[in-house]
């Protein structure tokens, strides 16, 4: 097994579990995770479970996609931007967020490693 | 295009975007002198102290308040939305001694820096900081909103 098909198997993994866990978890406790969606989504009258539910669906089927496998540059780099937007949407809370930083970059990393070479 | 160029340009985003949303957030207040409020008496001068925070859609106002150990420090919810003030680190609040989400429900609830549940508009929270340090709070519910508490 090449050594850059096991980093992507470990990224896969890696961040295949953030997902599922973030969308485990704003299941299990849902005033933890309401907080970090932008502001302005609360002005549009959309419930607060509508949108835990929705990005908590978002999340497992991104999470499965980068555990199948299949056409994972797009998968990577779907997860890059959703990371990104978790950071910048939430700068305030850098001190908890900072780690999604580090995951955007691994997302970028696993991007890197399977889109298809020219 | 190389590796290199979509580090540096990540990089280059993250600061860019990032620094813009730091530069339009208001400033830390430095430890203000809270005016004296005149009170009456029995419930009302209970559930007020001299020492508040007000918490508006902007966060937590001032956000850096020194107090002494004993004193009460009231949460005023001024904003649209429910606030949920608690000890850091979200969303655990196992920050200040003795504090802890877990222990919300329980009989030590009300002896934790922890709202334990939301704060409607218009509604106070208070807690008295008996520990001597500098404790870090944020809004449950926003946890962007975020402030400190020194406690001498």
């Amino acid at each position: 097994m090449s050594s850059r098909l096991t980093a992507a198997r470990l990224l896969r993994a890696g961040l295949a579990f953030t997902f599922l866990y973030a969308s485990w978890s704003s299941f299990t406790d849902p005033a933890s995770w309401i907080g970090f969606f932008p502001r302005f989504l609360f002005t549009l009258g959309i419930p607060d479970q509508v949108l835990l539910a929705g990005f908590s669906l978002y999340e497992v089927v991104l999470g499965l996609w980068l555990l199948v496998g299949r056409q994972t540059a797009f998968a990577a780099l779907l997860a890059a931007a959703t990371l990104a937007g978790i950071v910048v949407l939430n700068w305030g809370a850098l001190p908890i967020t900072f780690r999604d930083a580090g995951l955007f970059f691994a997302a970028l990393a696993l991007f890197q490693l399977t889109k298809k070479q020219r | 295009m190389s590796t290199a160029k979509y580090i540096i340009i990540g990089i280059i985003l993250l600061a860019v975007v990032g620094g813009y949303l730091l530069w339009q957030n208001p400033s830390v207040v430095q430890a203000p002198k809270e005016e004296t409020e005149v009170l009456g008496t029995g419930e009302e001068a209970m559930s007020e102290s001299d020492f508040k925070i007000t918490y508006t859609n902007g966060g937590f106002s001032p956000r850096e308040m020194t107090v002494p150990a004993g004193e009460t420090v009231t949460f005023v919810n001024e904003s649209s939305r429910e606030m949920w003030p608690a000890s850091a680190q979200h969303p655990t609040h196992t920050v200040y001694p003795g504090s802890d989400i877990k222990k919300c429900g329980t009989d030590e609830a009300s002896a934790i820096f922890d709202a334990c549940s939301p704060v409607s508009t218009g509604a106070v929270y208070t807690f008295v900081f008996q520990e001597v340090g500098e404790w870090f709070y944020h809004d449950h519910l926003n946890p962007s909103a975020f402030g400190k508490i020194i406690v001498q």
